[in-house]
């Protein structure tokens, strides 16, 4: 759109309007002191006798126009046409009375291009035109001559006699005198159009820029949140350990990360992570390698295994050529054993019983920028009171006002003076350093910690399980056990019957799927823990993910295919949790489904 | 599983004692397709049926399509529990549930 809006044509005209009126007291003043000098005669007027009224007429005009500009200062639309006319009679009367001074005319075709309007230029500078051709006519008629020429007889009152040059005619002062005057007026005049049209061309981009840019802002300040949005939020409330991580962003993006879940009941995931690179293009390549490691380290498999597709998932879909520096580590709750894979980051900080030190760790290659990396576990074991804090290259790199580097050795000199304070606090602790530290410094990288503590062993008892076949004997064998658990476990009889018929489905899944028309045994497990129902389902069955498998529409009772889809729509429907994993020979079904 | 029948001039009602999974579900099948035969509607009573897998949807559609150019099928005595598998796999809106 390059046309502007009415608003914006209306403030533009209003601000013009209020420099005119500024130009317009000062010319005021100006007009009123000649009208003094030649009113006390301290200055001989070139003119007729009738100049210091013609003066004082031309200051009653421009106080009027100025007394209107200010009373309707907002209604733009008739007032630049006033404030312009007195301008321009201002300069005629004035210019005619200080001996033909042209010079005042560029005072109006200079303050025309103010007002960003094509036609009210073209206007201006006519009328300042013809008014400069004209003007000298008038004033020989009326008997003012230009001081450098002599012996003029006017029509009214002659004579001003200055010393010699001869005798001049009315015609030739027209030629010699305004003719000029005209014509570079005229291109002044041209300029100044030329000036509008700039003006107006630039008042329309710098709109542009500035929709643009708040578009832009407004993307990613979105980007900001969605980023944010994806990081836990709080940490996670279990008994066995407590556990807190931040991220304080250089840009309003960054391309730091970390991440906490549980992978099972009693494994925890956590992870702190930089992306080599800043801004929206870092945001998004850490959004994936986020997903991509959540998801498959989720799924349970083994750590390595895991990081492992990871990479090479993440590889397939690099191609601007990032990659991740990653620390993760899965902790055992039952046995404090840490897992732990280093992709080429910083080396967490360990307290065992003294202070805190580094974690020993042999790092692998970055994550996610070649194929053919195998990540190699490396393990610590954890006892309770144990802590680790684990942090991206923003803090230890952070810079000081004297240029000096934050380091690892105040990072332990804080994370040793935090004592027993909790794990949030700790957290907080090296923020406050980092900022007491940086001074007016500005952040110039990603700021990221996470403090975990293994708190106590994971102790609950969990159901070993049954081993039935998979035929109609152990079908009623695990249904009378799971009556029975669920039961005796609290759930209402919505529940109850709800994972009735869950299993039911799954039971018979196995038994018609994934052995055939051979047989074999499965093994169930039965748990109600933390107002959850979690079953499992292991068989050594042909390989058969069930969640892979269509949906049908059930309603459809033309589809042959109806059979497959109904009983796993069914378990999908009902369980809040459906997870599949091939692991060895075994498929390995969990539900789980929240009390209601 | 147990299975009562009772016929009333046309109407056959099917009660099935317990609950209907994919073991059981054949057995009610048997009953559905011989009785299907002479009567001029089936009523289903749902009385001690606490859940019922896909097994025996199959089931009770089967006896729907058999019945449809009959009087059609009906459903009474349905509890919540199956109800809530009914409604969640759409057969609430597609069958007669009285």
């Amino acid at each position: 759109m390059n046309v502007l809006t009415k608003e914006e044509q209306i403030e533009s005209e209003v601000k013009a309007n209020g420099i005119v009126s500024v130009l317009c007291m000062l010319l005021s003043v100006i007009v009123l002191v000649y009208f003094f000098l030649i009113r006390t005669h301290l200055v001989e007027s070139t003119g007729h006798e009738y100049t210091y009224f013609s003066l004082l007429a031309c200051d009653v005009i421009l106080a009027l126009s100025l007394v209107l500009a200010y009373l309707y200062h907002d209604r733009a639309g008739w007032m630049k046409y006033i404030l312009m006319f007195s301008v321009i009679l201002t300069s005629a009367i004035f210019c005619t009375c200080m001996g033909n001074n042209y010079l005042v005319y560029l005072l109006p075709i200079v303050l025309c291009s103010l007002y960003y309007r094509k036609a009210f230029s073209v206007l201006v500078s006519v009328v300042c035109v013809s008014l400069i051709l004209l003007g000298p006519v008038f004033t020989y008629a009326v008997g003012i001559v230009n001081y450098n020429y002599v012996e003029f007889a006017g029509f009214i009152d002659p004579v001003i006699l200055i010393k010699g040059y001869g005798s001049m005619s009315i015609f030739n002062e027209f030629m010699v005198s305004a003719l000029p005057s005209a014509l570079i007026f005229l291109i002044a005049s041209m300029l100044s159009i030329w000036l509008t049209e700039i003006g107006r061309d630039m008042l329309i981009r710098s709109r542009e820029a500035a929709i643009k840019e708040a578009m832009i802002e407004r993307d990613v300040s979105m980007a900001s949140d969605i980023q944010s949005g994806m990081l836990p939020a709080q940490g996670l409330e279990r008994q066995e350990f407590s556990i807190a991580a931040r991220m304080y962003p250089a840009k309003i993006v960054g391309g730091d990360f970390y991440d906490f879940f549980m992978v099972d009941d009693s494994h925890l995931a956590f992870m702190v992570a930089d992306v080599s690179g800043k801004g929206v293009p870092a945001a998004m390549f850490m959004a994936s390698a986020l997903t991509l490691i959540r998801s498959n380290v989720h799924a349970g498999t083994d750590l390595a295994m895991a990081m492992n597709k990871a990479n090479r998932e993440l590889v397939s879909s690099n191609s601007l050529k990032y990659f991740v520096t990653v620390w993760i580590g899965v902790l055992d709750l039952r046995t404090g054993t840490l897992e732990y894979i280093d992709a080429g980051h910083n080396p967490p900080f360990i307290r065992k019983e003294g202070g805190y030190a580094l974690l020993e760790c042999r790092p692998d290659f970055v994550f996610g920028r070649k194929n053919r990396i195998r990540f190699n576990k490396q393990y610590v074991t954890l006892v309770p009171g144990d802590r680790l804090f684990l942090y991206t290259d923003g803090v230890t790199e952070a810079v000081g006002p004297s240029k000096d580097m934050y380091g690892e050795d105040r990072l332990r000199a804080v994370l040793d003076s935090c004592g027993g304070s909790s794990v949030e606090d700790m957290i907080g602790a090296v923020r406050k350093d980092l900022l007491r530290f940086a001074g007016d410094e500005p952040q110039s990288d990603d700021v990221t910690t996470l403090c975990i503590e293994y708190c106590k062993p994971y102790d609950r008892r969990t159901d070993e399980g049954i081993t039935v076949p998979a035929d109609r004997e152990g079908y009623s064998l695990m249904m009378s056990r799971l009556h029975q658990v669920l039961t005796d476990g609290g759930c209402d009889p919505r529940t109850v019957s709800e994972m009735e018929t869950v299993c039911s489905e799954v039971f018979a899944n196995i038994d018609m799927y994934a052995y055939g028309e051979g047989t074999g045994d499965v093994h169930i497990t039965m748990d109600v823990l933390d107002g959850k129902v979690r079953i499992t389902f292991e068989d050594t069955g042909a390989p058969f993910n069930p969640l892979e498998h269509q949906e049908n529409n059930p309603v459809d009772r033309f589809n042959e295919r109806l059979q497959g889809g109904l009983g796993i729509m069914i378990v999908k429907r009902i369980c809040d949790d459906v997870m599949y994993v091939r692991r060895g020979d075994r498929n390995i079904l969990t539900l789980e489904k929240e009390i209601s | 599983m147990i299975i009562d029948v009772k016929k009333e001039g046309n109407v056959t009602t099917i009660t099935p004692r317990g609950n209907i999974d994919y073991v059981t579900a054949p057995e009610l099948d048997e009953v559905v397709e011989r009785e299907a035969a002479s009567a001029g509607s089936l009523v289903f009573d749902m009385c001690e049926v606490t859940y019922i897998s896909s097994a025996g949807l199959r089931t009770i559609l089967n006896a729907d399509e058999l019945m449809e150019d009959k009087d059609g099928i009906k459903l009474v005595n349905v509890g919540k529990e199956v109800k809530a598998i009914l409604d969640m796999t759409n057969f609430s809106g597609m069958l007669n549930i009285g």
